[in-house]
């Protein structure tokens, strides 16, 4: 069998290799690079060959019939993984210093790992003559470290996959497919906790074999991409009015979801037979001008009754920017929702900084349409 | 145990005494803020809710004291074997838990009718808008066809007092700039929180001409006790003549007075804030002031019309003389709007309160406005900062502003 | 650190003769051995003892309760004149804000903890609580996190938003200094104070009760304790969402409660009330439990309709999480809304209405002795009655519309929480003094303190109803003659009242200090059962060994400890003594357990909760130092989980076949 020892160099020697054949098929003019990570192989190699040969120059498996017999007084010590992962961690390492910063720090959080799990290991096959109660005291210093990692790679990778799953599936079938996995997880729950002679092994399948589709689907699915999500957007700034004519975007189809914009608004506006009017609270009818007061967000909710696709826009004047400073411009402050087909809706949210004036005047209008609501600011 | 006998019933007349003594708070003499004299219809409606139970609980109360006092004088350790070991009467039980049920019902249903009738806004005749700030409020009165005969057709803002005509039924909506604040005119109705985003409603209505005082009741950061309000009620014609007076054209200080000199200064330090309608720089174009580029929340009181406001500051100060302020307070309502109308009269302006503020706003009313710590707020103050100005410019401003009403 | 224990015997033996130990472990490969002292400093800080965890709660939450005392008479000082000039606004603001925090956080509800943390597992027949060392973690969580919170003064300030921090006012542009992260992380911690003590006493009461004593058998206090401990663990899940949100908001760039983004602040209104609500019955309901067992006692009778109470309280428990919009009726939320939660609200007044009927049910017909104790319990009833009747006027929301946010809300709070809350704590610190530090605290003190209280309390809250009435708003710093009105209810009179009375107060509350100096230094001794009481917690000695009860009692009745004494003819209910005190604790001891099953001290509750403010000073000033303590909260749980569950042989006397000596083992 492999050493110990050995096993590491078979790690450092395998990746070390398939750091130059990454590293001689990415990089064009890296000749020295390549010759260095070739020089590297061919050293791990060979002391991979003088360790296997020497069996880790260890007695105990130099000299196989002598420590069986004497096996009670000092037991071998177990097969171990960490040697093979740190021989990883370390070729990894300059594979990371060529290729990018990523793998160097996986490498030497493999490394660490590595180191940290050996010594541990080590350490308690030492510490008793019992094996058992060695294998005891590893758990308990490990597992405390241990677990927690798995876990929440374990979890992390399910949460990653079943997200790409939904995301990649259409919003409607998202929902079946949710209801679907949860009934069929309280389903084999309900089974297993009723017969409870089901065998462990048997579980263990089940679950291996949810846990290999789950991640496979996810992979797959995140591999294919997500199903294009709608967006929800405020009213959007904008420099001319002209521009709220423009194409239509994909957040046109979306009202906004601002929590605030759906309770307690300022007024109501509403576009109806080519008119554009407000209903407000306190003062009957349909006006045609708005007061709002400075300074404040006000809320308000377009309502387009019209046919044909409508935006509203909210003419404030300009905004003084970088005040006092050599940069002080004006900049026009229009506001512009997205398009409402009929009948739907449309939050727009304003604070017109400075009061109305001659020289300043504000409207709510809508592009095309003939007709505006006039905003006085006091 | 005799001494303790007394002692119980000494403090179970001191609690009845308590419980009385908060019934007839509702008594009280020329308390401004008292919520059981009611001046309007809204807050009648609330105190006609209001008295029945506050009566029940005081009937209860006297009856649950004299039983634990009956108890404690009858059945106190005298030596008697230990008493029966009863677990309880569940009959007992279930009729003293319907009786109080059936009580609550009976002060249910008006609460929900009450609250109902509170809320409604379709008999509206005058809307303002109200706008918390800290640390002041500001009105503005819509462009609508309520308020007057002829509706109001030009925009007009005040601050921290609310003229309203007496009688109508005006409407308020309330938000506010930043923090939450609360509106409450005791005397007119209960309080409604203005939130930022949120416009909240508010029935007011004022049965007779006069002023009605109020505080802000919302916890709204350092000077929340220095964020009063005024509601000023005036009969019709003098409504409408304050509206004329608000939307008058801007007269300029003749040339050489010192309130000529106080414009300057007023240019000069304190219309990139503070708005005067009309006012015009030495290059005669209107100046428009921009208190959203200064303080934080972005505005700041108008000062149009001041000295026909009698407060300033929140309302925290007064423009008038106590003498003054005394006699306009105290002034029969069929007089009140008269007086009111006048504004502040030279004699009766009360310069030192004003002085002292002019020279040191952050010392008179707590404020943020110390540069060094305006980190947060982009360097913007939340108040009226220290401007740093001489006692010869405090004059000139004072005499400027005197003449703005 | 003790970090693996030594093998036990059975390991070495499983291997058998043919495996000899050559190597093996030496404990030395711990650096620490698990603490072991009985004596001294490190018997208190390392203690998992339920007993000394709860004086150790209490202890602490006294003294909060003397810096929430001062910071309430610099308020009433700052009041007692108009334009009052003894505080800042700034320093005014912060003084109310922490007074509130702190008589909540760190008084009432760690007192109402050391109550149970004391009482419940003696109350049950238990040895300890089910979780000794989490019991220990959630003690040194409020330790620290009380004393984090009250650093802020020192480090640029604390809170100055209000106990109820409405946002937007707790944005940093609106409150620039750092006391809102303080405030907002000091309560995290102490949150996990509540959570981890709600869970473990939840586990206690349903697991460990002794045998016989079914749910309807379990004294009243310990039920109390029970719906409190519920409505913990529901409402601090709440609380803590909205403090990470406020956190975020602050201290991240989120947006949960900026306007101009689309955020409504209404949210954060929602759900510090969702959780503020419950909170006001978790302040209340353990007094209700300690005047439950107060009243019976000294009444000689049992509790009237024990069941209607115990329902009463669960009740209040259900009906508490539908109430929590009366204290938004101002908010603006719509007559729907406000219509359903004023009748909710108005509901809930039953079942507290039920509990007052059977406190005085009690009394009537008993034979009622005067002990501090029983005062302090009449007092509850009649102070709290008042207390109550104000929130049921608080329900009719329009006419709360003119109450809320005046003074008439400080007397109605302060009638329910100190009439209520603080006047249950003290009938419980004079009923079980003896039995915790076995001396009776003087009656004659006991009647000083009882009467100040009352009348400063009356002086200080009754007037603050007047001023409520006639419009004084809560929260201002000052207030003015101009408002302040004419006559006998003139808010200027009443303010000094108020402030008159508050000092009263405090000197009843001296009063109270006094006893406890004068009890402990030369208090005479108490008897086993001074009051000739009721339940399991007397049947054992003054103060209860470590172990609790030599052995496990069975419990047949509620009250279990008067029948044992005294027997009731069935037919003319003619109650018999046939025993005493003395003589049930004789056969106890006679039939004594020969092995206990007592938990060992530990380090690491104490240095697991010691991580969590220095995260959170890490949160404020430096990310760095957060690394730091979040290295010590891993440390701290990586010992606590290799801890060996039993201390070594070698540190402590050994198990010996003498009954005397005790086997250590501990779960939580």
């Amino acid at each position: 069998m492999f050493t110990t020892g050995s096993k590491l160099f078979i790690g450092a020697s395998a990746l070390a290799l398939a750091g130059t054949l990454i590293y001689s098929a990415t990089q064009d003019s890296g000749a020295i690079g390549t010759l260095g990570l070739v020089s590297a192989t061919i050293v791990l190699v060979f002391l991979m060959g003088i360790n296997f040969w020497v069996r880790d120059s260890n007695v105990s498996s130099m000299d196989t019939p002598g420590i069986v017999a004497c096996s009670a007084a000092h037991p071998a010590p177990g097969r171990s993984m960490w040697p093979m992962v740190a021989g990883l961690g370390s070729a990894l390492v300059p594979v990371g210093l060529i290729v990018g910063k990523t793998i160097t720090w996986i490498a030497v959080i493999v490394l660490m790992i590595a180191t940290v799990e050996w010594m541990v290991q080590s350490w308690s096959e030492r510490a008793s003559s019992d094996a058992a109660y060695n294998a005891g005291i590893r758990k308990r210093i490990l597992h405390p470290m241990e677990l927690p990692v798995l876990g929440a790679i374990g979890l992390g990778m399910m949460i990653f996959s079943f997200s790409r799953i939904m995301l990649h599936l259409p919003s409607a079938a998202g929902a079946i497919v949710f209801g679907g996995i949860a009934a069929t997880v309280l389903l084999f729950g309900a089974l297993i906790a009723a017969k409870r002679q089901v065998g462990r092994s048997l579980v263990a399948t089940l679950c291996a074999i949810g846990a290999v589709g789950l991640i496979g689907a996810g992979v797959a699915s995140a591999v294919a991409g997500g199903r294009h999500i709608a967006k929800h957007e405020l009213a959007q700034r904008t420099d001319s009015v002209d521009n709220c004519t423009g194409n239509e975007s994909e957040a046109d189809s979306h009202s906004s979801r601002a929590i605030a914009g759906k309770a307690n608004l300022a007024g109501l506006i509403v576009l109806q037979g080519d008119k554009l009017y407000a209903e407000v609270i306190g003062i009957n009818g349909r006006q045609d001008t708005l007061t709002l007061p400075r300074s404040t967000d006000s809320f308000f909710e377009f309502k387009n009754l019209d046919s044909g696709k409508h935006r509203l826009v909210a003419d404030l004047g300009h905004e003084v920017v970088d005040p006092g400073t050599d940069k002080e411009r004006k900049v026009p402050l229009i506001l512009c929702t997205q398009a409402v087909g009929e009948g739907g809706k449309q939050f727009i949210v304003i604070k017109p900084p400075r009061p109305t004036s001659a020289d300043q005047q504000y409207f709510f209008e809508v592009p095309g349409i003939d007709s505006k609501l006039k905003i006085e600011v006091p | 145990m005799t001494n303790l006998r007394t002692r119980y019933r000494r403090s179970a007349l001191s609690a009845a005494a308590v419980g009385a003594l908060t019934l007839l708070a509702g008594c009280a003499k020329d308390a401004p803020q008292d919520t059981f004299q009611p001046a309007g219809e809204n807050a009648r409606e609330i105190n006609n809710l209001q008295r029945p139970p506050f009566m029940i609980a005081g009937v209860v109360l006297v009856i649950v004291i004299g039983v634990v006092f009956l108890c404690v004088i009858k059945f106190r350790d005298r030596g008697q074997v230990i008493p029966k070991q009863t677990h309880g009467k569940p009959a007992l039980e279930i009729a003293l838990t319907i009786i109080p049920a059936l009580i609550l019902i009976g002060i249910g249903i008006p609460t929900v009718k009450t609250l109902f009738d509170l809320a409604k806004t379709s008999d509206t005749q005058c809307v303002v808008n109200v706008t918390g700030q800290q640390w002041w409020w500001e009105y503005d009165y819509p462009v609508q066809p309520g308020c007057l005969p002829g509706g109001i057709t030009q925009p007009i803002v005040t601050a921290n007092q609310m003229v309203i005509p007496a009688g109508q039924h005006v409407l308020l909506r309330i938000t506010s700039r930043d923090v939450i604040h609360s509106f409450w005119i005791p005397k007119l109705n209960g309080k409604r929180d203005a939130v930022p985003g949120r416009v909240h409603t508010l029935r007011m209505q004022a049965d007779q001409p006069g002023m009605y005082l109020g505080q802000c009741t919302e916890f709204c950061g350092l000077s929340h006790a220095y964020m009063r309000m005024e509601a000023v009620a005036l009969d019709a014609p003098g409504f409408s003549a304050w509206v004329t007076n608000q939307l008058a054209a801007y007269t300029p200080p003749p040339a050489g007075t010192p309130a000529a000199d106080g414009e300057a200064v007023f240019l000069a330090n304190c219309s990139r804030c503070h708005q005067v309608n009309g006012i015009a720089g030495s290059d005669g174009k209107p100046v428009i002031a921009r208190p959203d580029l200064w303080v934080y929340s972005g505005a700041t009181p108008n000062l149009t019309n001041l000295m026909t406001r009698t407060t300033f500051a929140g309302a925290s100060f007064d423009l008038l003389t106590p003498d003054c302020r005394a006699k306009l307070v105290d002034a029969k309502s069929a007089d009140f709007t008269a007086l009111y109308l006048k504004g502040v009269e030279a004699n009766c302006l009360d310069a030192v309160q004003l002085r002292e503020w002019l020279r040191n706003p952050p010392g008179k009313k707590p404020m943020y406005t110390d540069a060094t710590k305006l980190g947060p707020t982009n360097g913007k103050t939340r108040g009226m900062p220290n401007l740093g100005l001489s006692e010869n410019q405090i004059d000139q401003i004072i005499a400027y502003l005197a003449e703005r009403k | 650190m003790a970090i693996v224990e030594r093998p036990v015997t059975p390991a070495l033996a499983r291997g058998g003769p043919s495996t000899p130990a050559l190597v093996t472990p030496s404990s030395a490969l711990g650096v620490f051995r698990r603490p072991v002292s009985s004596t001294g400093w490190r018997s208190w800080v390392f203690t998992v003892d339920h007993k000394k965890i709860g004086i150790m709660y209490g202890v602490v939450a006294f003294s909060f309760f003397i810096v929430g005392g001062v910071e309430a008479l610099m308020i009433r000082l700052q009041l007692a004149m108009p334009n009052g000039k003894i505080l800042s606004a700034n320093a005014y603001n912060q003084m109310f804000t922490m007074h509130a925090t702190t008589m909540i956080f760190l008084f009432v509800m760690p007192t109402a903890a050391a109550f149970s943390n004391y009482l419940v597992p003696l109350q049950i027949g238990a040895r300890d609580v089910a979780f000794p060392r989490l019991n220990a973690f959630g003690f040194w969580c409020f330790l620290f996190g009380g004393v984090f919170l009250n650093t802020a003064w020192f480090l640029g300030g604390a809170s100055d938003t209000g106990w109820f921090a409405y946002a937007p006012n707790t944005s940093v542009a609106f409150s620039p200094s750092h006391g809102v992260d303080f405030w907002a992380l000091g309560l995290l911690i102490t949150g996990i104070a509540s959570l981890s003590g709600a869970i473990n006493l939840i586990v206690t009461v349903l697991n460990m009760r002794a045998p016989g004593m079914s749910l309807m058998k379990m004294p009243i206090f310990t039920w109390m304790v029970l719906v409190v401990q519920f409505l913990l663990l529901f409402a601090i899940p709440v609380i803590t969402v909205a403090l990470f949100l406020l956190i975020f908001q602050r201290d991240f760039g989120a947006a949960f409660f900026s306007v101009d983004k689309g955020a409504d602040p209404l949210l954060w209104q929602h759900l510090f009330w969702i959780f503020g609500h419950p909170e006001v019955y978790i302040l209340v309901l353990p007094s209700f439990g300690i005047v439950s067992e107060v009243l019976p006692v000294f009444s000689r009778k049992p509790l009237f309709g024990y069941k209607f109470v115990v329902f009463a309280g669960a009740a209040i428990g259900f009906l508490g999480w539908g109430v929590w919009a009366h204290h938004m009726f101002a908010s603006g939320l719509g007559p729907v809304s406000v219509a359903v939660f004023s009748v909710a609200t108005m509901a809930i007044a039953l079942p507290t209405g039920v509990k007052i009927v059977n406190w005085t049910m009690t009394l009537w017909g008993g034979k009622l002795r005067f002990t501090t104790a029983m005062m302090f319990a009449i007092g509850l009833i009649l102070e709290f009655t008042i207390g109550g009747l104000s929130g049921v006027l608080h329900s009719v929301s329009p006419s709360d519309t003119q109450q809320t946010d005046t003074y008439f809300v400080v007397a109605h709070l302060h009638y329910v929480l100190f009439g209520g809350a603080v006047f249950g704590l003290f009938a419980g610190f004079y009923y079980w003094w003896p039995k915790v530090f076995g001396k009776m605290l003087s009656e004659r003190l006991g009647k000083w303190n009882f009467w100040l209280m009352v009348l400063g309390m009356n002086m200080t809250f009754g007037p603050m109803h007047i001023l409520g009435l006639q419009g004084q708003p809560r929260r201002m710093q000052i207030w003015t003659n101009a408002r302040a009105g004419d006559g006998f209810f003139n808010g200027a009179f009443w303010n000094l009242v108020a402030t008159i009375g508050s000092f009263i107060l405090a000197l009843g509350i001296f009063m109270f200090i006094l006893n406890v100096f004068r009890t402990t230094r030369k208090g005479a001794a108490a008897p086993g059962d001074p009051w000739d009481a009721r339940s399991l917690e007397w049947m054992t000695t003054s103060p209860p060994q470590e172990h609790n009860f030599d052995t496990i009692p069975h419990v047949h009745a509620l009250d279990d400890f008067f029948h044992r004494k005294y027997e009731e003819d069935e037919e003319t209910g003619e109650i018999t003594q046939v025993s005493n005190y003395e003589e049930i604790m004789h056969e106890l001891h006679d039939k004594a357990d020969k092995q206990f099953h007592m938990p060992s001290p530990s380090y690491w509750p104490v240095v697991l909760a010691l991580g969590l403010p220095i995260i959170a000073y890490g949160v404020i000033f430096n990310r760095l130092l957060a690394v730091f303590g979040a290295a010590i909260v891993m440390f701290a749980i990586f010992g606590w989980s290799l801890e060996p569950s039993v201390a070594d042989e070698s540190d402590y006397e050994p198990p010996s076949d003498d009954e005397s000596t005790k086997e250590l083992a501990t779960i939580g």
